[in-house]
């Protein structure tokens, strides 16, 4: 079902929530950003916010703060970096101070709870073995885990990781390899603990 | 190479992951409802996420960035409180202006010049070794820290809000005196500024780094009626600056 932007703000406009008629021209330029910044990067923040920790309770609340946040700040952005590696350390903060404060957490959820759709597409695509990679990663720390997300699930090169964690290269580097070893080392854990409870 | 086998096979499977469209939708709406409504999400640090490169305790770190750790430390005890010494007008003026600093100017430990630094941190209790006292002390910043930034950009009535968060969830919190100071601070700034909180606060802490910083934010002028330049608490009158609403 497509959005209609005008039924969205006569919406807003009945509940009162809508500024004076002289805000309108800016207004519409702001959601215009809105609307194409979400329609494009949706669902690299959708997904991100998933590896960062954010179960599915709460993956909506988590991305719609990422696009107001995003939307808001646009004009900061300065193109020295892409637009996707300054939505994910949007996104990387936001996920941070949500999964903090518990209270506004089950607040919010408690909220939306009613009208939350179905999160993923194809229920037997959320598969198994992607939950189970989105587990491990929290068992890294968080520096590793984001040069992990950023390079094997995003594909970024160590140049474009290093500007958006300002660190060097190198730096990049070996927290790579770090958390590519931390990771064999507990799924070594775990498939030992398995064989173990097969016995 | 079995294990990189395994990760790549669970790489796969998480690249794979797609939301639905429906999500998509609801997610859209919802963000033009709030556009629309021009709702304000709380505001989050930007630039490069510097993970990992945290040598200082985040609480006390956070604390100096927002220049109010230890700003209460200068406080003298209730029991005890030493004679009040009145500040001339002209040292006054020369003080730093921390409270209402631009959000542009960097504020970190250090930058910050050593004469602001006092002389004692006021600790709050054990927040590294306990959990639940952590977790509130991170609240409590949290909440003042978002007070101050809608106070640098200049809009007092969502510091207030923020404020009165805190004051609802921790009316004795470890920021309790820096929450008084940024409430009268936010009354100085609103149309048409409100200097009462500012006055009851410099009379209830004279010897606070925060009365200086308010006096000099709020326009406050502070007259001294001893020759020696000092003068008793209830002796203090300050004047109000023009346009002040009581």
């Amino acid at each position: 079902m497509p959005v209609d932007f005008e039924s969205s703000l006569n919406e807003a406009a009945a509940l009162g929530e809508l500024p004076g008629v002289g805000a309108a021209i800016q207004l519409n330029e702001v959601r215009e950003r809105g609307e194409a910044l979400y329609r494009e990067h949706f669902a690299f923040v959708w997904r991100n916010a998933r590896r960062l920790g954010c179960s599915d309770e709460w993956v909506d609340d988590a991305v719609h703060e990422v696009f107001l946040v995003a939307t808001r700040r646009l004009a900061e952005f300065e193109g020295r970096s892409s637009m996707r590696t300054w939505l994910f350390a949007i996104t990387f903060r936001v996920v941070g101070r949500l999964r903090r404060d518990r209270a506004r957490r089950s607040a919010r959820v408690a909220r939306y709870v009613t009208e939350q759709p179905a999160l993923v597409a194809d229920a037997a695509r959320e598969t198994e073995a992607a939950h189970y990679l989105r587990q491990l990663l929290l068992k890294l720390n968080e520096a590793q885990r984001v040069v992990l997300i950023l390079a094997e699930l995003e594909g970024f090169t160590s140049s474009e990781i290093a500007h958006t964690l300002g660190v060097p290269a190198g730096t990049v580097d070996s927290r790579l390899r770090a958390a590519r070893t931390q990771l064999a080392r507990v799924l070594e854990r775990d498939r030992a603990k398995h064989e173990r409870l097969q016995r | 190479m079995k294990h990189e086998e395994e990760l790549q096979r669970l790489f796969r499977a998480e690249r794979a992951e797609r939301p639905s469209p429906l999500a998509v939708e609801h997610g859209l709406h919802r963000l033009s409802l709030d556009l629309a409504a021009q709702v304000v999400p709380p505001p989050i640090g930007m630039g490069p996420l510097k993970l990992g490169l945290s040598v200082m305790p985040k609480w006390l770190a956070s604390g100096f960035a927002l220049g109010l750790v230890g700003a209460s430390a200068a406080l003298p005890p209730l029991s005890a409180r030493p004679p009040v010494q009145a500040t001339p007008v002209a040292q006054l003026s020369a003080r730093p202006r921390v409270l209402a600093s631009s959000p542009a100017e960097p504020e970190t430990a250090a930058e910050r010049p050593r004469q602001e630094t006092p002389p004692a941190i006021r600790m709050p209790s054990a927040p590294a070794t306990n959990s639940a006292g952590s977790a509130s002390f991170d609240a409590e910043l949290k909440l003042i820290s978002f007070a101050k930034s809608e106070l640098d950009a200049r809009r007092p009535a969502r510091a207030q809000a923020w404020l009165s968060e805190h004051a609802q969830r921790f009316p004795s919190g470890v920021f309790a005196i820096e929450r008084e100071a940024l409430f009268a601070l936010a009354a100085c700034q609103q149309l048409p500024p409100n200097v009462a909180h500012a006055k009851r606060f410099i009379l209830q802490h004279p010897n606070s780094p925060l009365s200086a910083r308010l006096e000099n934010s709020c326009g406050l002028h502070v007259d001294s009626k001893q020759p020696n330049g000092s003068a008793a608490p209830e002796e203090r009158t300050i004047e109000p600056s023009a346009g002040e609403q009581r």
